[in-house]
């Protein structure tokens, strides 16, 4: 009976324990998305909790040489201008938040995230464009200029959207794994119980 | 309390890993027949701990419910701790797999050493509340500690790191010792054989 009696009390802990999902998570969580030649990013934990003001290292993907160090504010956010020798070179940037207590996250950005112009597909795939036999200078400037002005605009409301698809990549915990835990370590248990059963019983016999 | 990938470095990493193997070789060794479930039960709730996120103080922290796991288990926090922390990695990617052992080592060494300091105030009804809470806020404490030692190791100062973790801490240590005071006085009201108590 009393051990009913704790079975069913550690039961109710475990639903209880339950009742805050989802993903109250321990994990340190960075997210960047771009914008025109700056990178913005975000630092947090999974539940909730912003890192404010900790060291973001923006570092070469491939050979790990560090080529910028900033910090998040404190709303946990950061942005910096992209380094020149990146662009010049296409590096993937690894972004790397540390906050001193153990806890450390990153960030892939590809080369073809933060450089659109290198697979614009307006560039790339200009529509054949019948020109005019003497199409005047100001007229193509003008669409330079129209271009580079779209663009910018398009960036700027782009950037809430790039946001929230790159939140929307934090794999969180969902009831799903929690069962899928204890379940394991159930059958873990199961299986050393019957190894366990089994040692007794033949050293019972053997006795 | 779960140090990230990629911060330590490897002869840390390696250290942790062997001294983490013999804590649970040894505590594979004392579970016996009677003593799996209890064991399954507190490695799932330390699971599952994890992820009740305690929204107070300066950094960002979680229950762990070591100091009930040391006082109810002794060795076998080893294992319980170990599988746990291996599920956490898998399931809530806490900490990493190169990390498994020097996390079950700053975790479970805190459990052992208070399975080995309260016990002897323990099995007197009288002094077991002030014990379990003990044991629930100095596993907290020594798990800090522990884990600004293995950062240190590496490159990070310690006096920052252990300022940082403690800081962040202080309220899980006050909670847990709660936690263990309650569960342990319940426990030892319902089902004494379990913390082997002389007398209930």
């Amino acid at each position: 009976m009393n051990w009913f009696r704790f079975l069913v009390a550690l039961l109710i802990a475990v639903l209880f324990s339950l009742s805050p999902l989802p993903a109250q998570a321990h994990k340190l969580n960075v997210f960047c998305w771009t914008g025109e030649q700056q990178i913005y990013g975000e630092a947090f934990f999974s539940g909730g909790r912003k890192a404010k003001n900790v060291p973001v290292h923006v570092q070469n993907a491939e050979s790990l040489v560090a080529l910028l160090t900033i910090q998040t504010d404190d709303k946990g956010t950061f942005q910096f201008t992209l380094p020149q020798q990146a662009v010049e070179q296409k590096l993937d940037l690894l972004i790397t938040v540390e906050t001193g207590d153990g806890h450390r996250g990153e960030w892939l950005l590809t080369a073809d995230e933060y450089l659109p112009t290198a697979s614009d597909p307006i560039q790339t795939a200009q529509p054949p464009v019948i020109k005019p036999a003497k199409e005047s200078a100001a007229e193509s400037v003008d669409r330079e200029a129209v271009r580079a002005i779209v663009r910018q605009e398009l960036n700027r409301e782009l950037i809430p959207i790039k946001q929230h698809l790159a939140e929307g990549r934090e794999k969180k915990a969902g009831p799903r794994d929690i069962l899928g835990g204890i379940g394991c370590i159930m059958g873990l248990a199961a299986l050393l119980a019957w190894f366990q059963s089994k040692k007794k019983k033949k050293t019972s016999t053997d006795g | 309390m779960h140090i990230s990938e990629g911060i330590l470095s490897a002869p840390v990493l390696i250290s942790g890993g062997v001294v983490a193997a013999i804590g649970t070789y040894i505590g594979l060794k004392k579970i016996e027949l009677e003593q799996v479930m209890p064991v399954a039960l507190l490695s799932s709730a330390f699971f599952v701990a994890g992820l009740i996120h305690v929204p107070l103080g300066p950094g960002s922290v979680h229950l762990m419910l070591i100091g009930l796991l040391g006082v109810m288990l002794g060795w076998a926090a080893f294992p319980a701790i170990l599988i746990a922390l291996f599920l956490q990695t898998l399931f809530f990617q806490f900490g990493g797999f190169a990390v498994l052992g020097v996390n079950t080592v700053t975790m479970s060494v805190p459990a052992l050493c208070c399975y080995y300091l309260t016990r002897p105030w323990m099995d007197n009804p009288k002094t077991r509340p002030a014990a379990a809470f003990i044991a629930g806020f100095l596993a907290i404490l020594m798990a800090s500690l522990l884990t600004s030692c293995a950062l240190a190791l590496t490159d990070t100062g310690f006096t920052a790191a252990a300022q940082l973790i403690i800081a962040a801490n202080v309220p899980v240590m006050i909670i847990e010792g709660c936690i263990t005071m309650f569960t342990v006085g319940f426990i030892a009201k319902v089902q004494p054989e379990i913390l082997h108590l002389k007398y209930a």
